[in-house]
């Protein structure tokens, strides 16, 4: 046996391009899954135990305000395991070195603070009586650089709070931080504070507008929620959700989605072509050894010594994925985590390689060398010593379809020579072909979404909101309070904005949203439809997402009974009188006069839009610091530089892994195609040579079949690299985001100029290889 | 004496070195006559095949010097070899060596693609007796039929030199003959000086010289004052 398995160390040692290649996409794949998997269970291990351990409620509600009395009625509904009532208000962070303050939220929180499921991760708690101590989310206090015992100035229902922040915190409810969607960090913040000192400030003593909700285990989620929104209507109950509508969890969730979608797909790529390489070299390596396998036969080798050996060739190969896979894989994984860890904030999150894991991983590697194996060593055994050593018969070539139309003719007989042998062998073509098309599709899936968030970012902050700075008020004001933006520095153009909370209705259907209403007229907003084409706004009625009609069962002409989830709490009924296939959630546009009539009120803003002059911000910035009702300032174009910042960063990451994991597919199955090819052929190529062909003459037939090869998988990959991104895409909830294009054009040239230029590198390997034939041996070679 | 078309001085060609140096040929002094027929005789590793391969622009010499008529070939490089192969060589192999994925006519065509003026793929499978073979691939052929293809597509572009290196070693008598039969019409209809390497001391009847090596040298020159007719042949 040992000189059997000194054989196999040096097959292996000649065959080294081979077998690293192989290894290479095993490795490859293995990794993919262990990063992408691995990545997914810490971040949903993170979260669940997260939940658990500090009371993630099951359903939350706002309202206008209700006595603190009726908690108990909403204790008391059945199914409900525990409420928390509360005060949430809308504030502005006024910090020294930031001219536009940040909006965010402040919540009560309980003396000694373990309400909300608050984690202290600096300073402490709050203490009982101290109404001027703040706690912060510490992401927002890291970026915002705050720190326990320093000053921070708020603006709550327009009066300025100077409060000291006492601790930083992390709440599960603020897992990703963010309302609208913030660019930075440091662009929204959340803080807790005593509820004494939020009540004085919002004048809700004895009060609260806010509650959330853990459900007894077992209970109708449904049925709480209609019980809540009965008991909280006559105090303003704005519409009591479950997490499914929570932001954080809402994003989060989304998020592990799509992670879950790609530990399925990409894996199983790598896999698939790792097996089919396998299989095409192993299959190659025993008919090549046919003679020296019948000897070991004579000289009285067992069958199953035979196919073990042929075995070990595949055990090396699976050994050594495994090995490379699991470690590239865990390094690989604890750098995503790290990414989604600068957006998704959690007290514990760290990866780990646990047993299901790594036993799937080994799992799967024997089945993918395995199943690459098997015929291989099937055939192995089931050689006859005697047939085997007999010589060898020239292979059976026919005249194919191609042959018949006159391609081969029009070809010369190069091109005849490729032609037949892509006919004699069409799975073995077909297998390449899918191979490199793969490595394609990879590329194209792991780029795709950065190029439609890129589009997305374009439509909603280039195009749909074309104002310098938004204006945020803390409540509706006449429309005559306009006149002061009018006069504020650097201003140029100003436009009214109102936007009112709001349950649509159609029967038994309904959906809370808001309606967004700005002048007809106006030219700082404008709605885009499917094409990126603006629409106007109808001068009466209401325009609706396409998919909210769509969920709501109405269509143009159709009535919609709207309730305001505000103020009075009335109902009327209003006239759809277009559909919109915008990008971004499920909206209600109106212009603002019509809303105001519809409202039975003079017409007030919620909002103002400003045209800013060139070099004006500043000075803007300052002075509306000044306006206490002022409580959020949004400039779109900041916000896109951020997120672009930001996204910048995944963008490289992922584009590096994906050019890695594409090229090392594309070059592993061009590698292998054109050395078996080469082993096959090197008789051909040197009586080719032998009758005055030149080097490059020659190398054209082998290439020339390559080239082949990789020119009919481009569009195959294309296409399956959008089916991919499809169904990746498919796991976006398209109440959030409808993306307009799936794959841009500069996606498929980058995948393509990827497999391409791997193509092309390998066939320089491969000439040079080539050209190193001894013309002399390789006739004598007797296959 | 007849005009000599090629002139080998020389000759030296070593693989490895030092200790385990083998000298496949050792100073060899060798010619082509215009119109022979050169059976070239002798035990294996005896250097028949190096020598023929280095005659035939396969192989550079380590040692030596090569002339066809005015051309010095020891100093050309491998585009230059390419060019000399492909202007005045054919060459034929024990194993045929055609390409399986081309029909007999196509294997002559490789052939009559390079260069001006050719014979037609059917005149010249004609000359070997497979005018009714045309259009079948090598693996509907028999071995004796595959290496008249090879013999055909070897003579398509009327070399100056036919080189055989055993083109009856894998066949039987029967159809050795057919072969060699084969190779004596070209030598007779076109005047093209062959060479011909075997280790069947019977073959060596058909030739005008027959020159016998040994150990990397040449042992023996035997002028054969008529040449046999191949079909009388018999081992």
């Amino acid at each position: 046996m040992k000189a059997l398995r000194r054989k196999l160390r040096r097959d292996l040692w000649r065959m080294r391009g081979q077998v690293i290649t192989i290894i290479l996409i095993l490795a490859s794949g293995l990794a993919s899954y262990v990063c992408l998997a691995g990545a997914h269970r810490a971040l949903t291990t993170s979260r669940d135990g997260y939940y658990a351990r500090h009371g993630f409620p099951d359903v939350f509600v706002h309202l206008e305000r209700a006595p603190q009395a009726v908690a108990r009625a909403l204790r008391e509904i059945p199914g409900v395991a525990a409420v928390e009532t509360r005060l949430v208000a809308p504030v502005s962070l006024r910090l020294p070195d930031r001219l536009r303050p940040p909006p965010g939220r402040a919540i009560s929180v309980e003396p000694g603070g373990r309400a909300g499921g608050l984690v202290l991760r600096a300073g402490r708690f709050i203490e009982p009586g101290r109404d001027d101590e703040v706690l912060v989310l510490e992401t927002f206090a890291h970026a915002a650089g705050l720190a326990p015992g320093d000053r921070l100035e708020l603006v709550v229902s327009g009066q300025e709070l100077r409060l000291r922040v006492a601790g930083l915190v992390l709440s599960p409810e603020w897992i990703f931080p963010a309302e609208i969607g913030a660019g930075d960090l440091s662009d929204f913040g959340v803080v807790w504070m005593s509820r004494d000192a939020l009540a004085a400030a919002t004048g809700k003593h004895g009060a609260f507008d806010d509650a959330t909700f853990r459900l007894v285990p077992g209970a109708d989620r449904r049925s709480v929620i209609e019980a809540i929104d009965r008991l909280l209507a006559r105090w303003g109950g704005g519409g009591a959700y479950g997490r499914e509508r929570q932001t954080s969890h809402r994003t989060v969730s989304g998020e592990l989605e799509q992670l879950s979608v790609l530990a399925t797909q990409v894996p199983a790529v790598f896999l698939l072509v790792a097996m089919f390489l396998l299989n095409v070299v192993l299959s190659r390596i025993v008919h090549l050894q046919r003679e020296q396998l019948a000897v070991l036969r004579a000289l009285g080798y067992t069958r199953r010594a035979l196919a073990l050996h042929v075995l070990g060739f595949a055990s090396v190969i699976m050994v050594g994925g495994v090995v490379l896979g699991l470690a590239l894989g865990r390094y690989l994984a604890g750098a995503i985590v790290g990414l989604y860890g600068q957006f998704f904030h959690f007290p514990v999150l760290e990866v780990a390689l646990d047993r299901g894991l790594v036993g799937i991983s080994v799992g799967v590697a024997v089945v993918a060398a395995g199943g690459g194996a098997l015929t291989a060593a099937w055939r192995a055994i089931r050689l006859a010593p005697a047939e085997a050593m007999r010589p060898p018969s020239p292979a059976r070539y026919r005249r194919g379809l191609l042959s018949r139309l006159g391609l081969a003719r029009l070809a010369g007989p190069m091109g005849r020579m490729i032609v037949r042998d892509i006919e004699r062998r069409p799975i073995l073509t077909a297998l390449s072909v899918t191979g490199v098309a793969f490595s394609v599709a990879i590329v194209i899936l792991g780029r795709f979404s950065l190029d439609a968030v890129d589009h997305l970012m374009d439509v909603v902050f280039g195009r749909t909101m074309r104002e310098d700075v938004a204006v945020m008020l803390a409540r509706p004001v006449p429309a005559r309070e306009l006149g002061w933006f009018r006069h504020a520095p650097g201003v140029m153009a100003v436009e009214p904005m109102r936007t009112v909370p709001v349950r649509l209705r159609v029967e038994a259907r309904s959906y809370d949203t808001a309606i967004t209403a700005w002048p007809r007229a106006g030219r700082l907003r404008q709605v885009l439809d499917g094409r990126d084409r603006p629409v106007p706004l109808p001068a009466d009625g209401v325009m609706l997402t396409a998919l909210l009609g769509q969920r709501l069962g109405v269509g143009p002409g159709d009535l919609v009974m709207v309730e305001r989830l505000e103020g009075a709490h009335d109902t009327f009924a209003l006239p759809v009188t277009a559909l919109v296939d915008d990008r971004i959630g499920m909206n209600a546009y109106m212009d603002l006069a019509a809303l105001g009539r519809a409202l039975g009120e003079e017409p007030q803003l919620s909002g103002v839009l400003l045209g800013v002059e060139r070099g004006q911000r500043d000075r803007l910035l300052r002075a509306l610091d000044r306006v206490p009702a002022v409580i959020a300032v949004i400039e779109p174009r900041s916000f896109r530089e951020a997120f672009e910042a930001q996204s910048g960063q995944m963008m490289i990451v992922w584009t590096l892994i994906v050019v890695v994991f594409g090229s090392v597919i594309a070059v592993g199955v061009v590698f292998n195609t054109a050395r078996v090819a080469l082993s096959e052929r090197s008789r051909d190529l040197a009586t080719l040579r032998v009758l005055g062909y030149s080097r490059g003459e020659v190398a054209t037939v082998l290439l020339g079949q390559l080239a082949v090869q990789v020119l009919l998988a481009l569009p195959l990959g294309m296409v399956s690299g959008y089916l991919l991104a499809s169904s990746l895409m498919a796991t976006v909830d398209p109440e959030q985001f409808r993306f307009p294009i799936l794959v841009s054009p500069v996606t498929y040239a980058f995948a393509s100029l990827v497999v391409l230029g791997s193509a092309i590198a390998t066939a320089i390997v491969v000439r040079v290889k080539l050209d190193r034939i001894d013309i002399v041996s390789a006739l004598k070679a007797r296959d | 004496m007849r005009e000599r078309v090629l002139e080998a001085h020389g000759l030296r060609k070593t693989y490895g070195s030092g200790a385990t140096a083998v000298h496949a040929l050792d100073g060899v002094d060798f010619a082509l006559e215009a119109g022979e027929i050169l059976v070239l005789l002798g035990p294996s590793g005896s250097g028949k095949s190096t020598l023929l391969n280095v005659v035939g622009g396969l192989d550079a010499p380590t040692a030596g010097t090569v002339r066809y008529r005015d051309h010095d070939l020891s100093q050309d490089d491998d585009e230059a070899l390419t060019r000399y192969r492909r202007e005045h060589v054919g060459f034929v192999f024990q194993f045929y060596n055609l390409v399986p994925s081309l029909t007999a006519r196509e294997n002559v065509q490789l052939v009559v693609d390079l260069v001006d003026d050719a014979m037609r793929p059917e005149e010249a499978l004609g000359m070997v007796g497979l005018a009714d073979r045309l259009d079948h691939f090598p693996s509907q052929l028999s071995g004796g039929e595959q290496q008249r293809v090879a013999i055909a597509r070897a003579i398509a572009k009327r070399p100056d030199l036919l080189l055989c290196d055993e083109p009856t070693g894998a066949l039987d008598g029967k159809t050795g003959r057919l072969v060699l039969e084969a190779i004596a019409t070209v030598n007779r209809e076109l005047g093209t000086t062959t060479a011909l390497i075997t280790h069947n001391a019977v073959i060596a009847a058909m030739g005008d010289r027959v020159v016998t090596m040994k150990d990397g040298g040449i042992a023996s020159i035997v002028h054969n004052p008529t040449r046999a007719d191949p079909a009388a042949l018999d081992w």
